[in-house]
């Protein structure tokens, strides 16, 4: 699959997903303000099927902590509340990642994704930095008046001529 | 009076955004259960009398599609109807999940109008003041 498609269903799969499930609404990069999003928060899953890889999404804890008050009603207050961030931006992930793959792959392709899993900012950046360009694919996302960071991996030479 | 809803999924903000769902939907719940995975799920099946089950299909210890094997296998527990709440839904995997019974697939993110919709269709209408179903009346 040619790079603009990707991103283009990376980008509009995850509009749908954070609206529909966090009631959260992605603005134009182009001409919205940002806001200083806190501390670091990513997470990942891995997926395979007809083509094998990983998404991962980056965002600050400020909009983790939108996206587990829309989705669950937990407040600063919560003794778990650094938990269900995380657990939120995961699930957003698994969703988006769910709903992204038969849009690349088709509709017939089945695929097995792993749980979640938290990513520190370095595991993050190594695990872009060790990617070939070619397998990569990103999107940048303004949520809210957060930024956020989409990332594909798709790990097959012929993922290309998908 | 209500229905007894177990709900199984290994995320636990899943599990609370159904219940949550549930009760927005105005669904008369008498007991709402939840589990894990497919192990901790039959636990509570052999020892709570359940209407009606949501499940997902990726869990660890036992996924979705073992635990429903698991339950045609057995005498009461092969009548309880299985509906099926995944990230994952290719066309192949839902044809799949019909033919082991299961009574409706919905892929996340989902509404309450689909879960209500698939309590009606599995369950009944209710009354809403006594949470009766409507063909007793």
């Amino acid at each position: 699959m040619k790079v603009p498609a990707c991103r283009q269903i990376l980008f509009e799969t995850a509009r749908r997903i954070l609206q529909e499930a966090a009631f959260a609404f992605t603005d134009d990069p182009e001409d919205s303000g940002r806001e200083p999003g806190g501390a670091f928060m990513a997470c990942s899953v891995a997926f395979n099927g007809p083509f094998h890889g990983a998404m991962a999404l980056a965002s600050g804890e400020r909009l983790a902590s939108i996206l587990a008050a829309n989705m669950l009603g937990v407040d600063e207050d919560d003794p778990d509340a650094d938990r269900k961030k995380a657990d939120a931006l995961g699930e957003i992930l698994n969703m988006i990642c769910g709903n992204a793959l038969p849009e690349i792959a088709g509709t017939r392709a089945e695929f097995a994704i792993t749980a979640p899993e938290p990513l520190s900012e370095p595991q993050f950046e190594t695990m872009l930095s060790n990617v070939p360009e070619h397998k990569l694919h990103t999107a940048d996302i303004v949520v809210e008046g957060f930024d956020a960071f989409l990332v594909l991996i798709l790990d097959r030479e012929d993922a290309q001529a998908l | 009076m209500g229905f007894n809803i177990l709900i199984v999924d290994d995320s636990e903000i899943i599990r609370s955004m159904i219940a949550r769902t549930v009760r927005m939907a105005g669904v008369p719940v008498d007991k709402l259960l939840t589990a894990g995975n497919g192990a901790e799920a039959l636990q509570l099946l052999n020892s709570n009398w359940v209407d009606l089950v949501f499940a997902d299909i990726n869990m660890p210890v036992m996924d979705g599609v073992q635990m429903i094997e698991r339950m045609h296998e057995h005498e009461v527990l092969c009548n309880v109807p299985v509906v099926v709440i995944s990230t994952e839904g290719s066309e192949t995997k839902i044809e799949k999940l019909h033919q082991k019974g299961v009574v409706a697939f919905f892929r996340k993110p989902f509404t309450p109008e689909m879960i209500r919709g698939a309590i009606v269709e599995v369950l009944g209408e209710w009354d809403e003041g006594s949470g009766l179903p409507t063909d007793s009346f």
